[in-house]
């Protein structure tokens, strides 16, 4: 019985420091904000001088892909926001001031563009590992590890031949990475 | 003698030097603006971004930014166009007009431009600077890009270019493309494989592969060393000194797809 009491007790305590800890499940500094109004040339031009590119400048550059603009305050919002279109997963942990991994970049541009992927996508749906090969191949992002962070300039590359993409269907040649084909 | 010689060059250097000095802005309009394009001019020391508007006039040192799903289609006066891409930043550095000929230095500090130069009407000495490289135009159009991953990269579609970066140089012709590594240093494309990029694309990647009968063409009368020239190779070795074919023999000129009925 009093095993029964120890063990009620312990998960109670889990669930309310559980509860307490936790600002949103799965995201890190929900209320991180970027500045208001900032519209697509200021804000690639902002982000090509950056060594890193946050989490959270990587989601607004996913929405300025898709609509053009971002008007979501915080980043909660752009990440329910991103997860609701399914350009992000659930499972993922989401931290504003993280530099974005190729991986993370890969598995949103290819989720944004909608690129028809290989047998492996097809098979096992989208993950970060193989949406970079997949980019990879096609020019899209240059060769790397999926964990290694993205600088700027690498990032504004990728969104440019993402946004060509969507415009022509195809990347040109002479906008792809250096070492593709 | 050696008079004359001082003379005729100090003559020289005073006209080169007032013909310089005669050298006007020339005009730059604005033909078009498509989606969010940005502009700071440097010479006003405001240092804020303004909207672009068409139809407007643009001086030297004014920096362009143009966003997502965005272009900006520029007019140089008489002597051609520059259409600035999506996601670019580019400034005009200069662009004067000296009797007929025009001096024009353009930076590209990331995205793509496309440049078409008008040399009917005079000398033009064009230029566009990227980080890496510095490309010359000789000829009529082409694009340029420069990406924080690909380097600096330039498409040929008339006339000649020249990229140059540190002591090195190359021509690129019509269809040609050449690019340098991301860190530059002489890392430009090599003039064989400028060649064989040239070669590929009359393989059908322009138009997404290859058609059937071009692939009959490549394996009947091979492509070098590549898969398929091997194959040749192999069926030579296998069968004498007659290729394995595929299909009809009227496929000698196929590549272009005017030689085979198909």
């Amino acid at each position: 019985m009093s095993n029964i009491k120890y063990a009620a007790t312990v998960t109670v305590a889990l669930i309310a420091a559980g509860l307490a800890g936790c600002e949103t499940p799965g995201i890190t500094n929900p209320q991180a904000k970027l500045a208001a109004g900032e519209e697509s040339p200021g804000f690639i031009d902002r982000v090509s001088s950056q060594n890193t590119v946050s989490e959270n400048d990587a989601m607004r550059g996913a929405l300025m892909l898709l609509d053009g603009k971002d008007t979501d305050r915080v980043f909660r919002q752009r990440v329910e926001v991103l997860k609701s279109r399914g350009i992000v997963p659930n499972r993922w942990r989401f931290t504003a001031d993280k530099p974005i991994t190729r991986g993370k970049l890969a598995y949103m541009i290819y989720q944004v563009c909608k690129v028809p992927g290989g047998v492996i996508l097809a098979l096992t749906g989208p993950t970060q590992r193989y949406c970079l090969r997949e980019l990879q191949y096609r020019g899209f992002i240059a060769s790397g590890a999926w964990y290694t962070p993205v600088s700027g300039m690498e990032f504004i590359a990728v969104l440019n031949r993402a946004d060509t993409y969507l415009q022509t269907g195809e990347v040109p040649a002479i906008m792809k990475t250096a070492w593709s084909r | 003698m050696r008079y004359f010689l001082i003379g005729y060059f100090i003559l020289a250097m005073i006209c080169s030097v007032s013909s310089g000095s005669q050298a006007k802005p020339g005009q730059i309009t604005v033909l078009s603006v498509e989606g969010r394009a940005q502009k700071l001019v440097a010479s006003d020391g405001k240092n804020t971004w303004q909207p672009i508007k068409a139809g407007e006039k643009l001086s030297e040192q004014t920096v362009i930014r143009t966003g997502f799903r965005s272009s900006v289609v520029l007019r140089f006066a008489d002597r051609g166009e520059v259409t600035v891409r999506n996601a670019t930043k580019m400034g005009i550095g200069e662009f004067r007009k000296s009797g007929d000929s025009v001096r024009t230095r353009l930076g590209l500090k990331y995205g793509a431009v496309r440049a078409s130069v008008d040399s009917s009407r005079g000398p033009n000495d064009w230029q566009v600077r990227t980080p890496v490289a510095t490309l010359s135009v000789r000829g009529t159009s082409g694009d340029v890009a420069y990406s924080g991953d690909g380097g600096a990269r330039c498409k040929g579609s008339a006339g000649r270019w020249s990229m140059k970066t540190g002591s090195r140089s190359r021509i690129i012709r019509p269809t040609e493309m050449s690019s340098t590594l991301v860190s530059g240093g002489g890392g430009l494309t090599r003039s064989i494989n400028i060649f064989k990029q040239a070669r590929d694309m009359q393989m059908g990647d322009t138009f997404g592969g290859l058609s059937r009968p071009e692939k009959k063409t490549l394996v009947n009368h091979g492509t070098g060393p590549s898969v398929l020239g091997a194959v040749k190779r192999k069926a030579r070795r296998r069968f004498g000194n007659r290729p394995a074919r595929l299909g009809s023999s009227s496929s000698q000129h196929a590549i272009g797809g005017s030689g085979d009925s198909e």
